[in-house]
């Protein structure tokens, strides 16, 4: 009891301020943002932003570049769907390996992703997940090369409705 | 926000639906139709309540942050995860607005009508709206009214808050609802039935083009005219809590009511309290049950809570003209935080059709607080701990955090390093969402726009894991205990939060082993297992100076985690400059490193320490202190190999030679003494010195004599200031080697032997002459030379000579062209070479044969020519020759030549073009 008091005091009188880092480990990632639009020409026009309103589409773009002497393997890039965000089907470049309904768990199933509904006859039918609830999705680059990089993209829209 | 605007869009919904019924039909409100509205409104609620509170529209000015993340396998086999940097997008304001449906109401001629709105701002951020409310001039209503305010009802109760007229609300935040009640004066000279229609409008100021309309419409009455206002007694009410239902009515008409029937069904979390029926027509408690026989005089009332939905039913039997009362009951707040409750009740009188009341509403309050998990907690207070971790490893602290309020709430997240537990400098920390059972995912970011990382929404009384990503800087290693605190605070309530301790034990250092020959292993440690370099040798080596000795090395891993790569270096130890000392890889074509490349943990790695030990090096123990260091981890073990160089005694003496003399010439022979022993040799200072003594014999023991001169100034030649050291005859042993001193390795001592033939010497007698050294103490070999001297009394003698083509062997003047000296030609040119062979001897040397050929690039031109004293009698010398134009031997044999005799030889070749 008397440590568990000291250590209180120390708590008390210790509050520093906070720290988060970046990883790096020789691999560098890169998140930009981009606004999707159409010009009078009918022709898409892609500008980075930091503001959107409901409705915009808006690209992710993820650059990974391997700045390590040699090759990695095996890597799972994971983008969350933010709040206020639905993904936009078939707008990921490459294609997703995966996708997942929930902003936690390692639980990703291929696209499109579906579930299981109960009917009032007591039945089953398989429904698709509308793409609003998709919360996360995740690539596999099988392997990059040192000196190498890969961009993936992904579009989403900011909910309106 | 979307659950209380459904909620009032379904009641709205209904009423509309009863509206039209009433409208049509003009029948009663049967339980029939009731219980399919409540199945309306029952399903759609149960969707609701499954609806993803991600789906909402962001609020302006919310920043979206996100972060990618990434997990791969880098080189080493080794799982690694990365995280990008965060990206922010602030969404910008939308408008939009709606307004309650308009109201139908009875006025009699002069008489005052209240129209109760609910303006709700269903933008996504906050806005005021202007309101207009006009007669309506399309010519489908009679009349006009004669005067029209709009008044402010804050609290929703139905009742102008103030008698202030207003055009424009105040700031209505997104998703909320402000009210005004419309009060209209109807003209006093209009008929019964006559109609008129107000248009209401609000338009948002934030963009003028977003608006909503409703209209409202009054209808003259000659009879009584009863207005029903519902309201409750807070607009705001904690769950849980009990507030007040208030139906206020009067007959503004100008006759008396009868049967004034209200009936009032309660939404979902709202419970009727029983007994709590009140009439200001009566001081008595109204009963629940149905029928009157339980009511005061006057009033039929009911609680009917056998339906799906609850309902309050009240017939007043009379209301006479300007007469008004209230009807109160009290109801129970459910626990939905966050939910508006809306009602709206109906009523009629005098038979007459059901219309709607006012619609009240009341928001359940929210209440906001965190705990901590407490089965996250370890150790005591409050911590979550871990066990020691080897250097450079990332550590996952799970904790947990609780939402005790009673609706969603978004925890920012802190952490603070705690004063005299700090994690090692170079520490990064970084706080990753959960899997929910244990696994990282992505960061936590700052939903809210506030700088601080936050949980995002967790749902009333749902627990959020939040991991604690500790990142230990490669090069530290510490006793500990580190703990660093990690606080939830909500940021709805600033002053409710909780904290958790994150303690790591502490952090276990790599290790390596520098063994040699073999891996250590439990057992059976190689030489040089565990912590060492500084006592006895591990390994020792024993050689010659001038060869190169290799020690097997193993660098052995320890670490039980973490892989590593070490340098290694010669650090200390005896070995001297002049030595090479490299490593090797013995596995990669023997390269040389400094550095040992990644090691699995537990894994090991070959290595060869190559030493070169430069000739004649001075005999001893040297001992190499060969270090690993991990650069990274600062992993670090050191071994002592030894080379022990052998004491090595050499002594050489070159060369031996052959010479010829004439009887009564002499001939000198020089020779070399070198010392190759890695010792001082002819010195008294050396342990077990040696003492060099010469010695020189002749192997006849007549006729030659033989003298050894120390060839001081090392011309090869007896010259001024050689002194002699011995001769033959001398005692054995008596070159004065001593004198010459103490002899190092390398060190050379040159003599000159001179040998000489007495006169009577015959021809053909040969003489050895053996120098030898000998050392005298025993502990060096002894090395000697023999020349061996030959005794011709005849002698040849050979001189050639040469001339250019220019002007013949003999020109012209008759002198000689021929000469030793250099000539110059070009490819072409042919040249004349001479031999004169005379015999300078005291004797006829028989069957003389000489030989020369072309030389190189060369070929021979005509013949040969012989002249000159050939015996016998002039004949002609037997002559070999290549012929014109080739290359080869020229040979030319004589029988004898006697002393003093001599013949001539001239060729020509000429030069390849």
């Amino acid at each position: 009891m008397k440590n568990k008091s000291i250590f209180l005091l120390i708590i008390l009188l210790g509050l520093a301020g906070q720290s988060f880092a970046q990883q790096s480990n020789g691999i560098s990632s890169v998140l930009e943002v981009f606004k999707v639009t159409v010009d009078a020409d009918g022709e898409e026009v892609i500008a980075e932003t930091t503001e959107v309103s409901p409705g915009d589409l808006i690209e992710y773009r993820l650059t990974y570049a391997n700045i390590l002497d040699n090759s990695i393997t095996q890597l799972f890039p994971i983008l969350p769907i933010p709040i206020g965000m639905e993904y936009q089907l078939e707008s990921a470049t490459p294609s997703l390996e995966g996708a997942s309904l929930s902003n936690s768990g390692n639980t990703f199933q291929r696209l499109p992703l579906t579930r299981q509904v109960r009917q009032p006859d007591g039945t089953t039918v398989e429904e698709m997940v509308p793409s609003r609830e998709y919360r996360r999705l995740r690539w596999m680059v099988p392997s990059l090369e040192a000196g190498e990089q890969v961009i993936l993209v992904a579009r989403v829209k900011v909910i309106n409705n | 926000m979307e659950n209380q605007t459904n909620n009032k869009s379904i009641i709205q919904n209904l009423n509309r639906i009863e509206k039209m019924k009433t409208n049509k039909t003009s029948t009663m409100l049967n339980k029939t139709s009731r219980l399919v509205g409540l199945f309306l409104v029952l399903g759609v609620l149960m969707g609701l309540s499954s609806m993803d509170v991600f789906a909402q529209v962001p609020p302006a000015n919310t920043t979206i942050g996100n972060q990618a993340s990434a997990t791969y396998t880098d080189g080493g086999g080794n799982s690694r995860s990365v995280t990008s940097n965060t990206v922010e997008t602030v969404v910008q304001q939308v408008y939009a607005v709606d307004i309650s449906d308009g109201l139908t109401k009875t006025v009699s001629d002069g008489g005052q009508v209240q129209y109760p709105h609910i303006i709700t701002n269903n933008g996504n951020g906050p806005d005021s709206f202007t309101i207009t409310a006009t007669d309506s001039t399309g010519g489908t209503d009679i009349f006009d009214f004669d005067n029209i305010v709009i008044y402010p009802d804050a609290d929703l109760d139905g009742v102008p808050d103030s008698f202030t007229a207003i055009s424009t609300t105040p700031t209505v935040p997104a998703g909320g609802s402000f009210g005004i009640v419309i009060v209209v004066t109807a003209p006093a000279t209009e008929d019964d039935g006559d109609n008129a229609i107000l248009n209401v409008t609000a338009t948002s100021t934030g963009n003028g083009s977003v608006s909503d309309s409703a209209q409202d419409e009054a209808v003259i009455r000659d009879g009584a005219v009863i207005d029903v206002q519902k309201s409750f007694s807070k607009s705001t009410a904690s769950a849980g809590e009990t507030i007040k239902v208030t139906f206020r009515f009067s007959n503004n008409g100008n006759a008396a009511a009868t049967n004034l029937d209200v009936r009032d069904p309660l939404p979902l979390n709202m419970t009727y309290v029983t007994g709590t029926g009140l009439w200001s027509g009566s001081g008595t408690t109204l009963g629940d049950a149905a029928g009157s026989g339980d009511d005061p005089s006057g009033i039929t009332y009911e609680f009917d809570g056998t339906a799906s939905q609850d309902s309050v039913l009240a017939i007043i039997a009379n209301l006479g003209a300007g007469q008004s009362g209230t009807l109160t009951f009290d109801v129970l707040i459910g626990s939905v935080s966050g939910t508006t409750l809306s009602n709206t009740a109906q009523f009629r009188y005098d038979s007459e059709t059901f219309v709607n009341t006012n619609t009240a509403k009341v928001t359940i309050g929210d209440s906001y607080d965190v705990i901590i998990d407490p089965g996250v907690v370890t150790d005591s207070p409050d911590t979550v701990a871990i066990t020691a971790k080897p250097q450079g490893s990332q550590i996952e602290f799970v904790n947990a955090f609780i939402n005790n309020g009673t609706t969603t709430d978004v925890f920012n997240l802190t952490i603070s390093e705690v004063v005299g537990f700090e994690y090692p400098t170079g520490t990064t920390f970084v706080l990753l969402k959960s899997d929910g059972s244990g696994g990282a995912l992505n960061p936590f970011t700052d939903t809210n726009n506030d700088g601080i990382p936050d949980t995002g929404p967790v749902s009333a009384g749902g627990t959020i894991q939040v991991i604690l990503q500790v990142n230990l800087p490669a090069s530290a290693d510490d006793s500990g205990p580190f703990v660093i605190s990690k606080t939830a605070t909500s940021i709805n309530d600033v002053t409710k939060s909780a904290t958790l301790f994150d303690k790591l034990d502490g952090i276990t250092a790599n290790s390596v082993d520098l063994t040699n020959n073999r891996v250590a292993a439990p057992g059976v440690p190689g030489f040089g297992a565990g912590p060492g370099g500084v006592g006895a040798p591990d390994s020792t080596i024993s050689t010659d100076p001038g060869n190169t000795v290799r020690f097997t090395l193993i660098v052995n891993n320890t670490s039980t985690t973490n892989s590593d790569s070490y340098d290694i270096s010669l650090n200390g130890g005896s070995i001297p400059a002049s030595w090479s000392v490299v490593f090797k890889d013995p596995n990669n074509g023997n390269s040389v490193i400094t550095n040992t490349g990644l090691i699995a943990a537990s894994g090991n790695k070959e290595i060869t320490a190559e030493i070169v030990i430069p000739a004649g090096f001075a005999p001893g123990d040297y001992d190499a202190l060969i270090n690993v260091l991990s650069p990274t981890s600062g992993a670090t073990d050191t071994i002592r190999d030894r080379v022990t160089v052998n004491t090595d005694r050499n002594i050489s003496l070159v060369a031996n030679q052959n010479g010829q003399i004439f009887p009564g010439g002499s001939k000198e022979y020089a020779h070399t003494l070198r010392i190759d022993s890695n010792v001082d040799e002819n010195d008294s200072g050396t342990p077990n010195p040696s003492s060099l003594r010469l010695s020189v014999a002749n192997s006849q023991a007549n006729g030659f004599t033989a003298i050894v001169y120390w060839d001081k100034d090392n011309s090869g030649n007896i010259s001024t200031g050689d002194s002699v050291l011995t001769n033959v005859g001398a005692t054995a042993g008596n070159l004065d080697v001593p004198s010459i001193g103490s002899l190092s390795f390398g060190d050379e001592v040159n003599f000159v032997i001179k040998v000489t033939a007495g006169t009577g010497v015959k021809d053909g007698v040969t003489n050895t002459t053996t120098i030898t050294i000998t050392d005298n103490n025993g502990e060096v070999s002894s090395v000697a030379n023999a020349d061996i001297t030959k005794v011709v009394a005849g002698l040849l003698v050979l001189e050639k000579s040469q001339a250019s083509d220019t002007t013949g062997f003999l020109n012209g003047s008759g002198t000689d062209p021929f000469s030793i000296d250099p000539l110059t030609a070009a490819p072409g040119d042919s040249v004349y070479y001479k031999i004169v062979i005379t015999n300078n001897g005291a004797a006829t040397v028989d069957d003389v044969e000489i030989v020369d050929t072309t030389p190189s690039y060369t070929v021979m031109r005509g013949t040969v020519v012989v002249f000159g004293d050939i015996d016998p009698g002039g004949a002609d010398p037997a002559i070999t020759e290549p012929g014109d134009g080739n290359a080869g031997a020229i040979r030319v044999e004589a029988a004898d030549l006697a002393p003093y005799e001599t013949f001539t030889i001239i060729f020509k070749v000429k030069l390849n073009e």
